[in-house]
């Protein structure tokens, strides 16, 4: 575990000199976008001595790592504002957003796929298969304006645009969270009810499915029991590599459903090439989804008596 | 032998059948299935592959996939007839009075689920009102009674964790917690070595003396059949053959396939000194260490030294771990030796497996296995009338027609295929045949015709044979002299004579007695 630590560190490391690379390569001079094209080259040079451009670029990396290990990741370009304020935020929201679909889709997904096994082939199979192709071909934004048309517009559960901070109701801000989750989450509940179905009828035909009936489980205790948890290990790197682009998903989704998430915050920033704001963010997700996949290596021990200690 | 004191029937199975309708199983069909279990019996049911005894016995403990198979018939059980009684009735009965143990401990055993539960899931299912403190006491006394000792660190270890001997005792242990009535056991020795089988024989037996529990016991191994039951059910294509005291059916079998089977198996009883001529010294190995590399390196065979001379077969026993097929792929020249020598010099050799399904390529046909094996690869070199005649060749050497020549293996038999296999060895003259497992995967009747043939190739080639195998009957049916292995040492060598009547090593007896070749000897 030790190794997939320092591993972890090591990649953090290279996306971070990857990114600070690449925006100190890609054209576009931060003082020149800060001072507007009517700034005096005395003033545009006095601008970059300020924000420390005239450094060579080792040391320009270096002083940055600096700051942002000590949870400094600078000032934004554009606001003139540190840019942790700028993201402090946003970064919950849109973290609360994820997680809540994430969780979303194992409620709804084990449950609906153990049954689908249990019932292979009838018509609750059979319906459900279909529903599930359907709903896997919807593209999320879409589906996020069905759900508001529907749940918001023609039965007013909840008011559009009607976004709660969490700051002031956490109920609520969860509440409003609802839809947009759900829209994140139903075509990945499909994918993964029908990778889940195949795994539980791969495992049902196994010896100790039969040792468990002999024992006089229901078949519900039996699938719940044992079968589960032997048919969710394939299925957990699937359900990891889905929560890594939920976050993704969630940018359009925000715009949807109007939440202030970071989603916006970064389209608006990479146009604005506000660098330290789209550095931070970008450090942000690998950290996430590199912490993501050392939880998965972990569950998979958990889980799984037969990995690990030795490696 | 065993007095008809058991009078009281518990179990009565009345004119089962049972059919597959796809015909995906090995066993398809059970027709007029009858059989009456009293309080206290041990039962045997035999019969070879396809004889629907598994299928029988699956149906008796309620395992049978409702859908899948058509079923008739009664199986009566407490007044109440469990074949066509709702699922939730049949459940009570389950795990609580009628329990099951099965071929193979390891995937019978939930993998990523602790022993322990495992071993009390039948009392929490059936006696919710035990506490779990109660039941953790009940499961580590169950692992204490199948013979299992540092029961706590049993409880909390996972099955990957125990020998195969062991998870066989846990899937007892947890049989047996719920003291069921009857204990329906289908090749539970079936994947274990001999001495780890003769002690659950052993444990079955006192479980049996102790708590009085019925046992059908379901096995294609009449002679332990013969060690264990009182009484025999003999089946053959999914129906009854005969049936009846055990001693009795031995003795005087009444159906001519009972007498057939009883036949198959290898008797070690005294055989008059073949007088075998010596030939030459053919293949002599001297201090051979082999292993697999690595870092570090894996060294299994230690200090091994024999030879063997024209003509003769020479048999390399041990159970599995031993390291017998270690020591057949270093003489193979298949694994670099880490010492020792060996001297065979031009030697040609061949090899025969265990499994005739897997080790023949499903999509040629035999004539392309045969002649493949005979070239190489280089069929350039053969004209195509002599690739020919030398296949058809070998499969008449094996005593299989020409005709088998443009089948392709999956519509062989498995001792046809068997036959296969050794013609492929066969087609290149090889001085030297190494037969690993040969007959383990076969029936007993089959078992018996790839035996004489081995026995006749040996007569008409000339070919040294070493033949690896767990089986010491076998060994001693088709061999002149014996290897005994032990974590990839030999401990004892000799001719099979000498060894089998007088052995000298304590390891040598207790395979022997396990393999229960020690009491029919004296008898």
């Amino acid at each position: 575990m030790l190794r997939k630590l320092i591993s972890a560190a090591a990649t953090l490391f290279a996306v971070s000199v990857l990114v600070f690379g690449a925006f100190a390569l890609i054209p576009g001079d931060p003082a020149l976008k800060k001072l507007g094209t009517q700034a005096t080259q005395e003033s545009l040079a006095r601008m970059r001595e300020q924000m420390g451009l005239n450094a060579p670029l080792p040391v320009r990396y270096a002083r940055w790592a600096v700051h942002f290990i000590n949870g400094d990741p600078g000032t934004s370009y554009s606001y003139d504002i540190p840019v942790r304020t700028l993201l402090g935020d946003k970064l919950p929201v849109t973290l609360a957003l994820v997680l809540f679909s994430f969780v979303l889709l194992i409620v709804i997904s084990i449950p609906l796929g153990i049954r689908h096994a249990k019932y292979e082939g009838r018509l609750f199979d059979r319906v459900f298969l279909v529903l599930g192709q359907i709903v896997m071909a919807i593209p999320p934004f879409f589906l996020g304006i069905l759900l508001t048309w529907f749940f918001g517009i023609v039965l007013r559960v909840f008011t559009p645009g009607g976004y709660v901070s969490y700051r002031q109701d956490p109920a609520g801000f969860l509440a409003y969270l609802f839809f947009p989750a759900l829209a994140i989450a139903l075509p990945r509940v499909a994918m993964t009810v029908k990778l889940l179905r195949a795994e539980v009828l791969k495992e049902a035909t196994k010896d100790y499915v039969r040792t468990a009936y002999s024992r006089g489980n229901s078949t519900m205790s039996v699938l719940y029991r044992h079968v589960l948890k032997n048919a969710f290990l394939p299925v957990l790197t699937f359900l990891a590599m889905n929560l890594t682009d939920m976050v993704a998903g969630s940018v359009v989704i925000e715009q949807v459903f109007g939440i202030p998430g970071i989603g916006r915050f970064l389209l608006v920033s990479i146009l604005g090439r506000d660098h330290p704001v789209v550095e931070a963010i970008i450090m942000g997700l690998a950290a996430f989804i590199i912490g993501v996949n050392l939880l998965t290596d972990l569950c998979y021990r958990l889980i799984d008596p037969r990995i690990g200690g030795e490696s | 032998m065993r007095e008809t004191k058991h009078t009281l029937p518990i179990l009565s199975v009345e004119d089962l059948q049972i059919e597959f309708r796809d015909h995906s199983l090995p066993e398809t069909a059970v027709h007029d299935f009858d059989l009456i279990l009293h309080a206290g019996e041990i039962v045997g049911i035999v019969g070879e592959s396809g004889a629907g005894k598994s299928l029988s016995a699956l149906a008796i403990a309620g395992l049978l996939k409702r859908h899948s198979a058509a079923k008739a018939g009664r199986i009566l059980f407490d007044d109440l007839d469990l074949l066509n009684c709702p699922r939730e009735v049949l459940r009570e009965y389950q795990g609580d009075e009628i329990a099951v143990i099965f071929q193979e401990p390891m995937s019978s055993l939930d993998p990523l689920m602790r022993i322990g539960p495992q071993v009390e899931e039948s009392l929490r299912i059936h006696h919710p009102d035990i506490d779990r403190a109660e039941r953790k006491r009940r499961a580590l006394e169950a692992l204490e009674s199948v013979g299992l000792t540092d029961t706590e660190r049993v409880y909390r270890a996972y099955p990957h964790e125990l020998s195969g001997g062991m998870r066989q005792r846990v899937m007892i242990a947890a049989a047996m917690i719920a003291e069921p009535q009857i204990l329906i056991a289908d090749e539970p020795t079936t994947a274990l070595d001999v001495t780890v089988q003769a002690q659950i024989i052993a444990l079955l037996k006192e479980i049996n003396r102790t708590k009085n529990t019925a046992i059908l016991f379901i096995s294609h191994d009449l002679s332990l059949v013969r060690q264990l039951c009182g009484r025999v059910v003999v089946m053959r294509d999914g129906r009854i053959v005969e049936e009846g005291e055990t001693a009795r059916v031995f003795a005087d079998p009444q159906d001519p396939y009972t007498a057939q089977l009883i036949d198959a198996i290898p008797r070690v009883e005294k055989k008059e000194s073949a007088g075998r001529e010596q030939g030459e010294t053919i293949l002599s190995v001297t201090g051979l260490d082999a292993g697999y590399p690595g870092h570090p390196p894996r060294r299994i065979v230690h200090d091994v030294s024999f030879s063997l001379k024209k003509g003769e077969i020479l048999g390399l026993a041990g159970e599995s771990g031993s390291g017998k097929s270690t020591l057949a792929k270093a003489v193979l020249g298949l694994l670099p030796l880490m010492n020792g020598t060996i001297d065979g010099a031009g030697l040609r050799s061949a090899m025969v497996f265990q499994d005739p399904y897997g080790s023949l390529n499903p999509a040629k046909t035999i004539e392309w296995i045969l002649t493949e094996a005979l070239t190489g690869g280089r069929r350039r070199n053969f004209s195509r009338e002599e690739l020919h005649r030398r296949a058809a060749a070998a499969l008449a050497q094996v005593e299989l027609p020409e005709s088998f020549l443009e089948r392709r293996p999956a519509e062989l038999s498995g001792g046809q295929r068997q036959r296969v296999a050794i013609a492929e060895a066969l087609i290149g003259s090889p001085d030297l045949i190494i037969a690993d497992e040969p007959v383990s995967a076969l029936d007993v009747t089959v078992q018996a015709q790839i035996i004489t043939l081995i026995e006749k190739i040996r007569r008409e080639t000339g070919a040294a044979i070493l033949l690896i195998a767990h089986d010491l009957r076998v060994i001693y049916r088709v061999c002149d002299r014996v290897l005994i292995m032990k974590q990839g040492r030999i401990v004892e060598e000799g001719d099979v004579e000498r060894v089998y009547f007088d052995p000298q090593e304590e390891y040598t007896k207790e395979l022997l007695r396990a393999a229960g070749i020690g009491s029919e000897r004296d008898a």
